[in-house]
Order: structure tokens, then sequence, then C-alpha cells
């Protein structure tokens, strides 16, 4: 995904449910824009790590193509780590980041 | 390279014989991403990732060895490849096709960052240019070639 200005980074806010304290922190799966990934692959890859469908894969790969970056997943700390690491395999770049509560 | 048939069991592609021994001497590289790479990509987009960044890297570490071993045991299956009047075919599992897709971007992205993960390839100044440089943009270049195929086949629509 080529030519894209470096992004931004913004507060992420999501809202969770009201018994979510009570369950512990909620982590972000984010994955982020590089010029080096070509876009099939990055699709192909939200459809191996996530399960998903080609169109839901499809959609995340060009929120991070446009947007710079995007939220994959919001899970507990454990699942979090396995997807951002799962991610990290495939030589994308991803990261986790707590919730903000 | 190009893809000879699909179904359930498998691809089989069709490669020339130079076409082989590429992609095999761009196989080998693997692991060619060094495991700081996370940290350097975060960095540049001043990004504080969150969790155990040492659990992170050695597991990826333990990654990287498995795949090499899966790798070692797909490249030694002489059933893989098949003399025909055209070239050598291919034949290949999903799963080792999969394999060889992750294997193939390390080497492509692990080439980028050795360049010095250029925004453009071709923004590279033609003065600046050495045999190191153009060999990692020709595997860049190269790899980008073979995983389209090896995307095309995995699609499914």
């Amino acid at each position: 995904m080529v030519r894209k200005p470096v992004p931004t980074v913004e507060p992420i806010k999501v809202v969770q449910p009201k018994n979510q304290k009570a369950l512990g922190p909620s982590y972000l799966v984010v994955c982020w824009d590089d010029p080096i990934n070509v876009m099939e692959y990055v699709a192909h890859v939200f459809q191996i790590v996530f399960g998903w469908n080609k169109e839901k894969a499809v959609k995340h790969m060009l929120e991070v193509h446009h947007e710079g970056k995007s939220v994959l997943a919001c899970e507990c700390l454990e699942k979090a780590e396995h997807f951002v690491h799962a991610l990290q395999t495939y030589a994308l770049h991803a990261t986790l980041q707590k919730a903000d509560s | 390279m190009k893809l000879l048939s699909r179904n359930h069991d498998g691809c089989t592609f069709l490669l020339g014989k130079k076409e082989r021994r590429i992609l095999l001497e761009l196989l080998q590289r693997f692991p060619v991403l060094n495991g700081n790479y996370q940290d350097q990509r975060s960095k540049k987009l001043k990004i504080k990732p969150a969790g155990d960044r040492h659990l992170l890297v050695e597991t990826l570490e333990e990654f990287r060895k498995q795949t090499r071993r899966d790798l070692e045991e797909i490249l030694n299956d002489e059933h893989r490849w098949v003399a025909d009047s055209r070239g050598m075919r291919l034949l290949l599992t999903p799963d080792q096709l999969k394999i060889l897709l992750q294997v193939l971007n390390d080497v492509k992205v692990g080439s980028w960052v050795r360049l010095g993960c250029p925004s453009d390839l071709e923004s590279v100044p033609v003065p600046a240019l050495n045999k190191e440089i153009i060999e990692l943009t020709w595997a860049v270049n190269t790899v980008t070639v073979f995983q389209m195929v090896f995307l095309q086949a995995l699609d499914n629509d």
C-alpha cells in the first residue's frame, strides 16, 4: 500500500458494556498501514487470522489503506496478544493498545 | 509461473526451470526480517504499544524456527516437483501454499527493511544504486510476482 503519508496517532475510544470493568481491561488489536505489503496479501492475512469472510477482510484492509490504521478486534489481554502475534508473523505491523474506558 | 489447476487437495503451478531456481533462491533466504521490525515501525509512527514486547519477540523467534522447519520439509519433498515438457509442475496443498506465502512475505518485507524502508522503491536516487541495493530491490519486486500468483490461487471468487 504505497505512497501514503505517515498517519497521525489519535486516541481510540471504544464503547464498552457496563459490566466490562468486572471482566478486566480490554485491549485493541490495531493494524497499521505500510508502503510494502500488497492489499491482496493484507486481506488474505485478515481472513486467516480472524476467520473473516473476504468482504469483511477487504473492508478492514481498505480502512488500513485509507485511514492509516484499522482496529481489528477488542479483546481481553490474552486474546488480543494472540491476534497481534499472529498478524506479526505475517510481517504486518500490528500493535496492542489498551482501550479507553 | 502460472496456476495450472486448483481443487480441494491443492494447486498445481507451472514454472520454467529458471523460475524454479529463482523461487527456491528467494525461499531459502528466509528468515530475513529482524525481530526489531515491529518496534522500529512503532517508533517511526510514534506509537507506544501495550503488552509484553519481550514475550512477543520471543514467540516470533520460535515461530520463525518452526516455519523454517516447515519450509525445509516442503522443499525437500521430491513429490512436490514433477518434470513437465514445458518446465516443472509444483504441487502444493492449501496449507503449504499459505506457508510459502508467509515465507515469501518475510523475505520481501525484510529486504525492504534492509533498503531503509523507502516509501517508494523508485525514489532511490540512481547515484546511490549499488550491487546490494539492486539485489534487494530485485528481491522485493520478484517476490511480489510470485506472491500475486499464489494469492490468485487461494482466492475463491
